[in-house]
C-alpha cells in the first residue's frame, strides 16, 4: 500500500494524471485502510478536473449516518473512471427529501438515488419488542413499513426519473425465538423473509427501481464482522471500517451497468489459469485438472467461467502455446468444462499478447475497454496494462484456490436486465464457428456462399453510423486498400464537403446480422471517382462481399455518368490479402510509386464486375443527413 | 522502547494528515477539534476506525470518548499492545 501511495505521489508531482488512475487498479481493495482511502480520494478530488472522467450524481437517503462510506465509494468510482458527485440527505430526512417537491434532493438532480432504511430506525418494535406483540400487531407493522415504502417510491417516481436503488432488510443474527424461530409462523425469520419479498414485489410496479440485496451482502462477509457494537452505540453507524469498502463494491455493481461501464468479454490465458502446469511441457496427462486436489481448483474455476458465458459474457483466449497441444486438451481431456465452442475468439500462438489482444477486439468487433484480461504471469499483465491501458487487467490472487471466489466477486459483469439476447450471445458467436464448419463441409466455394444466404444492405453514410465508420478506418488492417485512419470529425467533414460519397455495407446472413462491416469513401473528381478508402471487416472476408460492394458502387458511378473509377493500393504489413484486389477485378495499372503503392483504373462502361448471384443487395437509401 | 513510541507517534500523525489534511509538522500534542477544522463528530468516528485499523487493536469503550487531543491519543495508545 505504501508503494502505491508513493507511486501516486510521484505521478502527481510529474502531473502524469492518467497514470494515477492506472495505478489505482493496483490497490487491493481488500487491504486498503480508511486513512489511505481518505488520502487518495482527496488527491483524486484535487486533480479530477484535469482528467477526462465520466461523471455521476448519486444521492443517499438513509435512516442513519452513512457519511463514512462516501470516500470509499468515490475512490471505487475513480477507479472505474467515474467522478462521483455525492449528495447525502439529512440524517433520517428521507421523507421530507422525497415528498417535498423542491427538496435539496431534487435540486441536486441525481442520476441515482440510494434509499437505505433499517428496521432498527423505521420500525424498532419488530426488533425490540417482538415477543410482546401479537400476530395482528406484527401484520400491522409490516403493513406500515410496506405502505411507507410504496408511498416513497411512488412520490419519488412522480418527481424524478433517476434510478432508485432500495436496500432490503438485514435479517437478525439472533432471531427472537432462538433455534425454533426458523420454524415459527410468526418468527422473526419468516417475517423478515416476507418483508424482503414484499419489497421486491413493490419495486416491480415501478420503472428503474432496483433492489440492493443488503442482507446477502452482510451475510457474505459475516454479520458478526460487519459492524462494531461500540461504534454503533457511539454514532449509530451500522458498519465497521472494513465493511465500508464492501458496501462501496456493492454499489459499484449497480453503477457500472447504469453507466454502461460493465465489461463484455473475458480474455483468458491457459497455462496456470484454466489448468495447472504447462501443457507444452507437462503434456495432456501432466496438467492439473480433475476432481482431486489441486486439479479440482482449476475445474471449479472453469465452472465459474462457464457461468459467465451463460450470462452472456463473451469468452476469448490469448495464450502463448502450440495450437496442437491446446487442441489436444480441448478434445481429449475428460475434465475440461470449457469447450472450444465456448470461445468466440482464440489466439493461441507465440505472438506478443498485445497484438493478439487487439486482434481479438477487432475480430469480435468490441472495444478494448470492454475487455477483462486474466493471466497468471505478472510480466504479461504489466505489458497489457502499459500498452493497452483501456483493457482491465486483473491483479489476480497469488494462489489458484482463490481464483473462483475472486472472479465471483468481480463487479464488472453485472447487468440490469437479463435478456433473451444475453442468453444467446454465446450462440451468436458460435454460429460464426459454424459458418467455418459449413465452409469445410460444402463441396464448392460457391455452394458455401449460397448456403450463407447473404444480404448486403448498402447505404450512404448518415450521422448515426459515423462513429462506427471512423472506428473501422482505425481498426481494419487486413482488408484495407489504403489504411487511412479517420476520426469521427474527419468523417463528418467529408460527409459535408459535398464532393465525397461515403458508402457503408451491412451484411446479414442466414445465421446473424453481422452489422456494419464494409466502408467505401469515394472522392468525386468530375470525370472520375477516386476510391480513397475501401475496407471490409475481417470477419466477413473471403465471402465475395467486396465484389458485391464494388459492383454496387460501379452502378452508382454509371448513374452519375462518371467515366472512370480509380483505386489506390498502399501496401502495409497487414494488407497483403488485398494486394491483387484491383487487378483481379479488371482494373488496369496506371502508376507504381516509389513506396510501392499502385494506382488502378477501370472504365465504367467496360467494367465486367457483377454482383455475385449469391448476394442480394438491398439499397433503400436513408435520407442523407437526416439521422436514421 | 523510545523508538517504538516515536514510530507510533509518526503513524498517528500520518493518520491525522490523511484524514484531516494537515501537514505533518503542524501536528502537536495540543492538536484537537478546536484547532482542526475537519475533526468534527464524523471526523472523530473516522479517526477511531483508522486508529483501530492501523494499529490492529480494538479500543476500549471509554477510550473512544477520551481521545480529546493528539497528546491524549498518544497516552491512550501506550496502554495497548501495539504492532
Amino acid at each position: 500500500m505504501e508503494k502505491i501511495k508513493e507511486l501516486i505521489e510521484q505521478y502527481l508531482r510529474e502531473k502524469k494524471y492518467d497514470l494515477v488512475i492506472n495505478s489505482l487498479f493496483k490497490i487491493n481493495f481488500e487491504d486498503i485502510g480508511l486513512s489511505d482511502t481518505h488520502y487518495i480520494c482527496q488527491k483524486m478530488d484535487e486533480i479530477s478536473s484535469s482528467l477526462s472522467l465520466l461523471s455521476i450524481k448519486i444521492a443517499f437517503l438513509s435512516s442513519f449516518i452513512i457519511d463514512p462510506l462516501i470516500p470509499f465509494l468515490k475512490l471505487k468510482c475513480y477507479q472505474a473512471g467515474l467522478k462521483a458527485e455525492v449528495y447525502v440527505g439529512g440524517y433520517n430526512q428521507y421523507h421530507q427529501e422525497i415528498l417535498q417537491e423542491k427538496s435539496p434532493l431534487y435540486r441536486f438532480d441525481p442520476e441515482v438515488v440510494v434509499l437505505f432504511l433499517r428496521i432498527e430506525e423505521i420500525c424498532p418494535v419488530l426488533l425490540d419488542h417482538f415477543l410482546q406483540i401479537s400476530p395482528p400487531k406484527i401484520e400491522e407493522n409490516i403493513n406500515y413499513i410496506l405502505t411507507t415504502i410504496r408511498q416513497l417510491i411512488f412520490s419519488f417516481r412522480k418527481r424524478s426519473d433517476a434510478f432508485l436503488i432500495i436496500h432490503n432488510f438485514e435479517k437478525p443474527s439472533y432471531p427472537a425465538y432462538g433455534i425454533i424461530d426458523v420454524q415459527e409462523e410468526y418468527g422473526q425469520t419468516s417475517i423478515f423473509k416476507r418483508l424482503n419479498e414484499e419489497v421486491v414485489k413493490i419495486t416491480k410496479d415501478f420503472k428503474n427501481v432496483l433492489v440492493f440485496d443488503y442482507d446477502r451482502l452482510v451475510s457474505e462477509h459475516g454479520k458478526t464482522n460487519w459492524y462494531d457494537p461500540k461504534l454503533y452505540f457511539y454514532a449509530k453507524v451500522p458498519f465497521g471500517a472494513k465493511s465500508l469498502m464492501h458496501l462501496g463494491n456493492g454499489y459499484m455493481r449497480f453503477l457500472k451497468p447504469i453507466k454502461g461501464l460493465n465489461k463484455k468479454c473475458l480474455v483468458l490465458d491457459l497455462d496456470g489459469v484454466l489448468w495447472g502446469g504447462i501443457v507444452g511441457e507437462d503434456g495432456l496427462k501432466g496438467i492439473q485438472l480433475g476432481d482431486s486436489y489441486p486439479g479440482n481448483i482449476y475445474k471449479n474455476f472453469q465452472k465459474e467461467i462457464l457461468k459467465l458465458y451463460h450470462k452472456g459474457i463473451i469468452l476469448a483466449i490469448n495464450s502463448k502455446n502450440n495450437m496442437d497441444d491446446v487442441m489436444e486438451v480441448f478434445e481429449k481431456h475428460p475434465d475440461m468444462v470449457l469447450k472450444k465452442e465456448h470461445f468466440a475468439s482464440v489466439r493461441i500462438n507465440w505472438n506478443d499478447k498485445v497484438s493478439n489482444m487487439q486482434e481479438i477486439a477487432e475480430e469480435l468487433n468490441i472495444g478494448l475497454d470492454s475487455m477483462v484480461f486474466i493471466d497468471d504471469s505478472l510480466v504479461e499483465r504489466e505489458l497489457i496494462r502499459q500498452r493497452l491501458p483501456s483493457v482491465k487487467v486483473l491483479e489476480f490472487p497469488e494462489y489458484p484456490s482463490e481464483y473462483t471466489r475472486f472472479l465471483a466477486r468481480m463487479d464488472d459483469f453485472e447487468m440490469l436486465i437479463y435478456s433473451e439476447e444475453d442468453k444467446k450471445r454465446g450462440e451468436f458467436y458460435r454460429t460464426r464457428i459454424l459458418t467455418e464448419k459449413i465452409r469445410q463441409s460444402t463441396t464448392s466455394l460457391e455452394d458455401f456462399y449460397r448456403s450463407l444466404q447473404m444480404k448486403a444492405n448498402i447505404k450512404l453514410a448518415d450521422p448515426a453510423v459515423v462513429p462506427r465508420l471512423a472506428q473501422m478506418t482505425q481498426r481494419t488492417n487486413q482488408f484495407n486498400l489504403t489504411t487511412i485512419r479517420y476520426e469521427e470529425t474527419d468523417i463528418l467533414k467529408l460527409m459535408h464537403s459535398g464532393n465525397a460519397k461515403i458508402y457503408y455495407l451491412r451484411l446479414i446472413d442466414r445465421f446473424v446480422d453481422n452489422g456494419v462491416v464494409g466502408e467505401m469513401i469515394i472522392l468525386d473528381q468530375n470525370d472520375h471517382w477516386h476510391i480513397d478508402t475501401f475496407l471490409l471487416s475481417c470477419r466477413v472476408m473471403n465471402r465475395s462481399v467486396e465484389t458485391a460492394f464494388l459492383s454496387y458502387v460501379i452502378s452508382e458511378a454509371k448513374n452519375s455518368h462518371v467515366r472512370y473509377l480509380i483505386g489506390k493500393y498502399i501496401p502495409t504489413k497487414k494488407n497483403l490479402p488485398v494486394l491483387n484486389f484491383y487487378r483481379d477485378h479488371g482494373f488496369e495499372l496506371i502508376e507504381t510509386a516509389k513506396d510501392g503503392s499502385t494506382l488502378w483504373r477501370i472504365d465504367i462502361e467496360r467494367s465486367k464486375i457483377r454482383c455475385p448471384e449469391w448476394i442480394t443487395i438491398m439499397d433503400e437509401q436513408s435520407n442523407y443527413g437526416n439521422g436514421r | 522502547m523510545n523508538s517504538q513510541i516515536m514510530e507510533m507517534e509518526d503513524k498517528i500523525k500520518q493518520i491525522f494528515h490523511d484524514l484531516f489534511g494537515i501537514p505533518l509538522d503542524k501536528i502537536n500534542d495540543n492538536s484537537s477539534p478546536s484547532n482542526i477544522e475537519k475533526w468534527d463528530s464524523l471526523g472523530h468516528l473516522n479517526l477511531v476506525m483508522a486508529i483501530e485499523q492501523r494499529f490492529q487493536i480494538k479500543l476500549k469503550d471509554q477510550d473512544v470518548v477520551g481521545m480529546l487531543n493528539f497528546g491524549l491519543i498518544k497516552d491512550i495508545l501506550k496502554g495497548y499492545q501495539i504492532k
